[in-house]
């Protein structure tokens, strides 16, 4: 199994985000995760890129447990994201944004950058080049040398994803990748999703937007209050009552 | 000057401080070694807390400890006959590991508290070394530093006269300057970059942010230990009230006035801050001098509300953007 | 010996957990270190100076030492919390949005420029306090107490115990409280929370003033760089009670006082000592437990 999540619970103070969550994703997926707000969906990607350590349960990636180890670690094995509220690095350029992406996949330690030996000019050369190349590939590589802080909220939210992508995952979490842009953006986005997806990549993703999650998830899984209550195709989940309940309310 | 390459700046300094003390001296005006000495050991302290400050964006109000450390390891090593080949690196290795010893515990505190543990550890190295009378001499100072040091000796080179200890001073500040600059464009200056701007953030992608921090401040004490000896040999004399809590103030606020990771701006502001008013007291006399702490505090908060990037704001290095080939 | 050691370390408590009072509500609203808060004190200390010039030229309070007393620390306090506010709307307002260091690097400018201020135009030498009332000694068995020590006492424990009433029963005192729970949910139950960050810098920098003046009568003398030493306990006493607790506050403050007397007394070569003491507790409450002994939870960022 390439992503299996077994009992999870997270508790702030009483606060109960995760309740005994069980779920699974196969590779090469791509699966939406939805809910009411406060339904748990940002903690659960906050204990699977280990920002948050759970109470209780296990997170198994390709045959490993992931959820006692450190963020950096879960990222080198593999599994990178994106912030609901984007968090770049404002001060540096978009390239150097996505360079940073390529720190664990890179090894020039301080010596080498001191002497710059050769080893070092050809990662260098290599940093530039493969974070060039994602650039290109979300579309951003005119402007690669503005300050992040300076790119408007879409590019914003492109560079974060070539950031991530920057550090080589086999699974790609996106948390909102859709807010705050208009239609013809969130369309662009969606075909750069399945473009990742078609690279080899698993993806995870939270989204608001609907018309969003039905047309590229393969499957949905949805979480209120911090269980699952239903899991599917888009079609079923659209006809689940306790869905609708769930976004409705039921009173 | 904002408008100077940042190359034909780095190198307009270090011609005039090549140029100038020799130019003085022949003129009959001796202090211009001397400020040009001092600012030389100040450019390392502040290029060392620059790396930490102005890169990772931790706010370092003990520095001066470690530059104390530095200056009293260096006297002492050398009153029991040390050479100083040996003393230098001596003193590095153990300031290194003073640092290190605060470093592992205290990094682990948030931005402001970590403020509040270096200042107490700061101050707690100014007491210890004004009360241990029996190692330090407490406040009279360390006696015959002057007399213990003798002439520096690398290999074939002697360092005999005050000019050519300076231009020894000055070797160590351009291999500071380079250090830096180098540091600063390589995977590892990126990380401590992205720390500074979004340590949750730098976590995700991977680096590793505990370690990554805790080299970055032992890697400052290299600086500070290296301009201790320096000052150390300059001076021929310390005592504990150099090494007071308003001098690593001192330090913090040329580092965010020259703009924090900005390298020519820490060596603008350095030059302003040490150099100008010490030319000016000799030029005008005290009393314009006794000012300048004023005008300085005014200047920080003006600095923090108008104008957060300092002097010369830190400017990312620009690369090609047509996709490469390799 | 014992209570004489005691006695002077609640005197000197009571004056660190005034000015703790001050460091605590502040970080309680703002999550803000106030670095100028121990210049804040130097200067109510150098206010009260210039009262008691001003008010022993007036013949009405040569007889009345009760009113002279009181309208002295009525207008130093008053004249340090303007300053209290004035710092604060000048060197901090304009940062409220920006990193969590600029504050703090903008309250270092401000604690430099009022230091070299009072040292520049005031005086750049020690200035002898002058003894505001006559000194009576009292007596015990078991400890000597003087009319000083117990003003000193009588009045921090009185200021103290009105701004508990104040927080904990006043309208004002209850925004204050739900501002420092919640700023945002705060201003949306139509809370001006500007206005009562303000008045927290008012009754902090108030208290401070007030502590500056029982610290200047009691060692005798006043200096442009007294702050410094005194804040920076004062802090550690906010600390060791849990900064942002009032409560917490004064408990660290006087706690930090009986140690520092304690250590002076007790221990050989302990007055040499005892701010390294000071300091080595500050640094290892704040490594070890920085919620503070009374435990309030730390907001993370």
């Amino acid at each position: 199994m390439f992503l299996q999540v077994k009992n999870l619970t997270k508790h702030f103070g009483g606060l109960l985000a995760l309740d005994n969550l069980n779920l699974t994703v196969s590779q090469g997926e791509i699966v939406g995760l939805i809910g009411p707000n406060g339904a748990g969906k940002t903690t659960f990607f906050n204990l699977l890129s280990g920002v948050y350590q759970p109470d209780e349960g296990e997170i198994i990636f390709l045959h490993q447990r992931i959820d006692r180890i450190l963020a950096h670690r879960i990222t080198a094995l593999g599994v990178s994201r994106t912030f609901q509220n984007i968090r770049l690095f404002a001060q540096m350029t978009a390239l150097e944004n996505v360079m940073v992406g390529q720190h664990c996949r890179t090894r020039a330690e301080v010596k080498e950058a001191l002497l710059r030996t050769s080893g070092f000019q050809k990662e260098e050369n290599e940093i530039q080049g493969k974070a060039k190349e994602l650039l290109d590939f979300v579309g951003l590589l005119s402007k690669g040398n503005e300050l992040a802080r300076n790119l408007p909220y879409g590019d914003q939210r492109r560079l974060e994803i070539a950031r991530a992508l920057a550090t080589e995952p086999k699974l790609l979490l996106l948390d909102e990748p859709t807010a705050g842009m208009n239609p013809v953006e969130a369309k662009e986005l969606m075909s750069l999703i399945k473009k990742i997806r078609e690279q080899g990549v698993t993806v995870l993703l939270i989204e608001h937007q609907m018309e969003v999650v039905m047309n590229i998830s393969e499957r949905i899984i949805v979480l209120n209050y911090g269980e699952k209550i239903a899991e599917g195709k888009p079609e079923e989940i659209q006809q689940n009552s306790l869905v609708i309940d769930a976004y409705l309310g039921t009173e | 000057m904002i408008f100077i390459e940042k190359k034909i700046f780095l190198f307009l300094l270090i011609f005039f401080l090549l140029f100038l003390p020799p130019l003085g001296q022949s003129l009959g005006m001796y202090y211009t070694l001397h400020i040009s000495a001092l600012i030389g050991i100040y450019l390392l302290l502040i290029l060392g807390l620059n790396l930490i400050l102005g890169f990772v964006g931790l706010l370092d109000l003990g520095f001066i400890a470690f530059y104390a450390c530095g200056a009293y390891l260096s006297a002492l090593l050398s009153i029991r006959g040390w050479n100083f080949c040996l003393v230098l690196p001596a003193t590095i290795i153990l300031t290194v590991l003073l640092r290190l010893l605060l470093g592992l515990p205290a990094l682990r505190l948030r931005g402001d508290y970590l403020a509040i543990v270096t200042l107490g550890f700061g101050e707690i190295m100014r007491l210890v070394l004004n009360n241990w009378d029996g190692l330090t001499n407490g406040p009279k100072g360390l006696p015959r530093v002057g007399e213990a040091i003798s002439s520096p000796k690398f290999f074939f080179l002697t360092f005999q006269s005050d000019l050519s200890f300076y231009y020894l001073i000055l070797f160590f500040v351009i291999l500071g300057i380079i250090v830096s600059r180098r540091l600063d464009n390589s995977r590892i200056g990126r990380a401590w970059i992205a720390i500074r701007e979004d340590e949750l953030a730098a976590e995700t992608c991977g680096i590793n942010v505990d370690k990554v921090k805790l080299f970055a401040f032992c890697f400052s004490a290299i600086y500070a230990a290296t301009a201790g000896v320096l000052y150390t040999h300059w001076i021929k004399f310390i005592s504990p009230e150099s090494f007071t809590f308003w001098e690593s103030v001192l330090l913090v606020s040329m580092v965010v006035l020259g703009g924090m990771g900005s390298i020519p701006g820490v060596i603008l502001a350095t030059i302003l801050v040490i150099g100008v008013p010490e030319f000016l007291r000799g030029l005008l006399g005290t009393q314009l001098v006794n000012y300048r702490m004023l005008f300085f505090g005014l200047g920080l908060v003006l600095m923090v509300i108008f104008r957060p990037q300092g002097i010369v704001p830190s400017k990312r290095r620009e690369l090609e953007l047509h996709p490469s080939n390799e | 010996m014992f209570f004489q050691q005691l006695l002077n370390g609640v005197t000197l408590g009571s004056i660190y957990a005034l000015i703790a009072l001050g460091y605590t509500m502040v970080y309680g609203i703002l999550l803000m270190i106030n670095f100028a808060h121990s210049e804040i004190f130097m200067s109510g200390a150098f206010f009260g100076y210039f009262f008691y010039q001003l008010f022993s030229r007036i013949s009405f309070f040569q007889e009345k030492i009760f009113f002279f007393i009181f309208f002295l620390f009525l207008c130093s306090m008053f004249s340090t919390a303007l300053l209290g506010i004035f710092i604060e709307q000048v060197a901090y307002k304009p940062l409220r949005r920006a990193p969590r260091l600029a504050p703090l690097i903008s309250a270092i400018g401000v604690s430099i420029f009022i230091q070299n201020f009072f040292m520049l135009f005031v005086s750049n030498q020690s200035v002898a306090y002058p003894q505001i009332f006559p000194l009576k000694k009292y007596n015990f068995s078991l400890l000597e107490i003087n009319s000083l020590q117990i003003f000193i006492i009588f009045l921090s424990i009185s200021l103290m115990l009105v701004l508990r009433f104040f927080i904990q029963y006043t309208k004002l005192g209850k925004a204050t409280r739900a501002v420092s729970q919640d700023r945002e949910t705060a201003s949306l139950m139509g809370i001006n929370v500007n206005r009562i960050i303000s008045l927290t810098f008012f009754i902090g920098a108030g208290l401070g003033g007030a502590a500056g003046i029982l610290n200047g009568m009691y060692y005798g003398s006043i200096k442009y760089n007294m702050g410094f030493l005194p804040g920076i306990k004062a802090f550690t006493a906010a600390v060791l009670g849990g900064i942002g607790n009032i409560s917490g506050a004064m408990f660290g403050g006087y706690i930090l006082g009986i140690c520092e007397a304690f250590t002076a007394g007790f221990i050989p070569g302990g007055a040499e000592w005892k701010d390294v003491f000071a300091f080595a507790i500050l640094i290892l409450v704040l490594l070890l437990k920085p919620s503070g002994l009374l435990g309030t939870q730390l907001k993370k960022v």
